[in-house]
């Protein structure tokens, strides 16, 4: 049996205490049934209809200055963030975009999700970044579970 | 035009004018035709001293009164003449020369007449002492007689003829003569002496005066006079070409300026002919502007009848600007309110897809299965359970189902509190908006169509839960506030006083009370919930964003009202003793008492 792949680090930098609580809703459910109720279940029926979940670790910065310092700290500790969750428009300080540019030079294999309740983004903005903008995705809101999960098995890839 | 000149043509006149002036005055200087005048006059002196002179010479002149005249004048000519020449600094040595001839001649002439005094005066008692002496010695002396007899001869042939053989006989007998006086008689003696001494004297001064009258005749000024003329003349000439030139040149200068003046005044005349049509085109023109003012005036006062017209028009257009402006803040409030919306929708969105996960994995199926496991096996349903390997399972399955069930029902139930939460705080949102964009500004609001209006939009929801609305003494008076948004929160706060009352199913419910104090500048409204006490925490829960108690559609938590309230420039406040209670106060901008309703 192999062992299981690592989880996938997932940063969410959003001013919203809801976002927040949406992603974990998302990716930190625990859909899994007790061991010994799924193991009964599949000796009965012959199988389980839990569905693995991703696993994750995730963390919350409610600003683009949090966000770039846990990213600094996580780069640091050797286990960067392989996703990173971020707001285009916070309250103060910087924008969506500017505090993207500073975590593609901090982490070079980190895929950027710009979440927007806009609908949609000047590209404009994304011409300087070169080879980076491939790691770059767009999220609008509301977002489906489905989409969260997707980018993310996308990120484990 | 002054183009290239570099005086003002006008200043053309006063210079032609200053060289006529000029001209006029450049003239030959004074003293020539005097001075050659008074070298003429020298001449004639010249010429007369010489005439007097030969006449003295001669004899024929009885007297030299008129020459030593004509030397006086003559002298007092040339001194003129000098003057003249020394400052016009000209033959001052030809001058010079003259002068001294005529000093020459004024010395001989002076030196003739001494000589000549002596001569006329021994001329005269020579004779008389002659004939004295003769008779007083008589002829008793004869040589002496004989010899004063020869030197009378010998004198008065001499005085007609001088000659030097005379001069030596007057001389020699003289002499002799005196020698012999000496033997006379006293009287005769003396007589003898005075003759001897004026016959002498004759023979000195004869050729003395005859010396003198020829030096005087020999110092001629005529070629001094001459002289000094020719160096006058000559000066005279050169001043007089210069004068010529001068003049010359100062006619051209004058010729020049009259032609200056004659085209400045050509110019000038033109330029006033120019002006003078100016004047009239301005004239003309001026008439022409006249009539446009007029007919401009007449415009104006169309123009400000119109510009009235149009400033009513732009007040009007400022009016709707501004309902526009408040429109675009509205809009604005619009914006956060959507924005925060989406944010919502997101959470709603996320909980819904939470909750179908959830319902998912229920294990209703697996349920329904073991069921039909013991349905199948229930006529051997203990043995199934004690010894069939799949019935043993059965009881382990369904205790772990159960609690698997009761997890996710608990799970549910939150999702599903959390989503009603959602769904009231976008109605609040979306009420705040129809708030804003219904809001009808202040105005003046009777009290009792502001509880009218709540109680109806209540009316129904309370009668629904079976709870009493109760309204206090209502003021009959008018207040000017924003009734629209007055009675919109009002009917929120009795709303949530509504759900508060409901959440105690145990204990019998007193009623909401509506009250109102009409104060200075404020109302004062209290919203009184019977017999229910809430705690902090519940009290928290009301106020926070996330809290919700009304369902979908309802104006939203408390913390909306409060936000409603600050709006209206108040506040919303809550306290819960022996009941709960809401204060609403916000300010109003006067009270007004309303009329009786006629009965």
């Amino acid at each position: 049996m192999s062992p299981p792949p690592p989880p996938v680090r997932v940063i969410v930098i959003d001013d919203n205490d809801a976002i927040h609580q949406d992603f974990r809703k998302i990716l930190c459910a625990a859909n899994r049934p007790a061991a010994e109720l799924e193991a009964a279940e599949v000796a009965l029926f012959g199988d389980s209809p839990s569905t693995p979940g991703e696993a994750c670790v995730l963390e919350h910065a409610r600003d683009g200055a949090a966000g770039i310092e846990a990213a600094r700290r996580a780069q640091e500790s050797g286990e960067p963030f392989d996703v990173a969750f971020l707001d285009m428009w916070m309250p103060g300080g910087a924008t969506g975009v500017e505090v993207a540019r500073t975590l593609c030079e901090l982490c070079p294999q980190m895929a950027i999700v710009f979440c927007s309740a806009n609908g949609a983004i000047d590209r404009r903005d994304f011409a300087s970044f070169g080879p980076a903008r491939y790691r770059m995705s767009f999220l609008a809101k509301p977002f489906e579970r489905l989409d969260v999960l997707n980018i993310v098995q996308r990120a484990r890839r | 035009m002054t183009r290239g000149w570099n005086v003002p043509p006008w200043a053309a006149a006063p210079a032609a004018v200053a060289v006529a002036l000029a001209i006029s005055s450049v003239s030959e200087t004074a003293g020539w035709s005097e001075a050659e005048a008074r070298l003429q006059r020298l001449l004639e002196l010249d010429t007369r001293i010489d005439r007097e002179i030969l006449e003295l010479r001669l004899g024929a002149a009885k007297d030299y009164d008129a020459l030593v005249a004509a030397l006086a004048e003559s002298r007092s000519e040339l001194g003129r003449v000098a003057d003249f020449a020394a400052a016009e600094d000209v033959a001052r040595a030809e001058v010079e020369l003259a002068d001294r001839v005529l000093g020459r001649r004024g010395a001989a002439v002076e030196s003739f007449q001494a000589a000549n005094a002596i001569l006329r005066n021994s001329s005269a008692y020579f004779p008389s002492a002659a004939h004295a002496l003769s008779a007083r010695i008589g002829d008793a002396h004869p040589v002496t007689r004989e010899r004063i007899s020869a030197l009378f001869q010998y004198t008065l042939e001499m005085q007609l003829e001088p000659s030097d053989a005379l001069g030596l006989s007057v001389d020699r007998t003289a002499r002799a003569l005196a020698d012999e006086c000496a033997s006379l008689a006293d009287a005769s003696r003396a007589d003898c002496e005075a003759m001897t001494r004026h016959a002498l004297a004759i023979l000195a001064s004869e050729p003395r005066v005859s010396a003198a009258l020829e030096e005087a005749a020999r110092a001629r000024g005529f070629s001094a006079y001459r002289a000094i003329h020719g160096r006058l003349a000559t000066a005279r000439a050169a001043e007089t070409t210069a004068l010529v030139r001068a003049r010359a040149v100062l006619g051209a200068v004058a010729v020049s300026l009259a032609g200056i003046v004659a085209v400045t005044l050509a110019k000038l005349h033109r330029r006033t002919s120019d002006l003078t049509d100016h004047v009239a085109a301005l004239v003309e023109k001026r008439r022409e502007l006249s009539d446009e003012r007029h007919a401009v005036m007449a415009l104006n006062a169309t123009l400000e009848a119109r510009v009235n017209e149009r400033t009513e028009e732009v007040r009007e257009a400022h009016a709707r600007l501004v309902l526009v402006a408040r429109k675009a803040g509205m809009a604005e409030v619009a914006t956060e309110v959507l924005h925060t919306i989406g944010n919502k929708l997101n959470s709603l969105n996320v909980s819904v897809d939470s909750l179908r996960v959830r319902a998912g994995a229920l294990r209703v199926s697996r349920v329904a299965a073991a069921a039909r496991l013991l349905r199948e096996n229930a006529a051997t349903i203990g043995d199934y359970l004690a010894s069939d390997p799949r019935g043993k399972l059965i009881p382990g399955f369904l205790e772990g189902v159960g609690a698997d069930l009761e997890a996710r029902e608990a799970g549910i139930l939150a999702e599903t509190a959390a989503l009603k939460r959602l769904v009231s705080d976008v109605g609040g949102l979306v009420a705040v908006q129809r708030t804003h964009l219904g809001g009808g500004g202040e105005q003046l609001e009777p009290i009792e169509f502001l509880v009218d209006e709540v109680h109806s939009a209540v009316r129904e929801r309370f009668a629904a839960e079976g709870v009493l609305l109760a309204l206090g003494d209502v003021p009959r008076v008018a207040v000017s506030v924003d009734g629209g948004r007055v009675a919109h929160l009002l009917a929120n706060i009795l709303r949530h006083a509504l759900g508060t009352a409901g959440r105690d199913q145990s204990a019998p419910v007193g009623g909401v009370t509506l009250g109102l104090a009409v104060r200075d500048h404020e109302l004062a409204w209290t919203v009184e919930t019977g017999r229910l006490r809430l705690s902090q925490q519940e009290l928290a829960d009301a106020f926070s964003m996330e809290a919700g108690a009304e369902p979908a559609g309802s104006p939203g938590s408390l913390h909306m009202c409060a936000f409603l309230a600050q709006e209206l420039r108040g506040s919303l406040a809550v306290t819960s003793d022996a009941h709960t209670r809401f204060v609403l106060t916000h300010p109003h901008s006067g009270v007004q008492p309303v009329p009786e309703r006629p009965v």
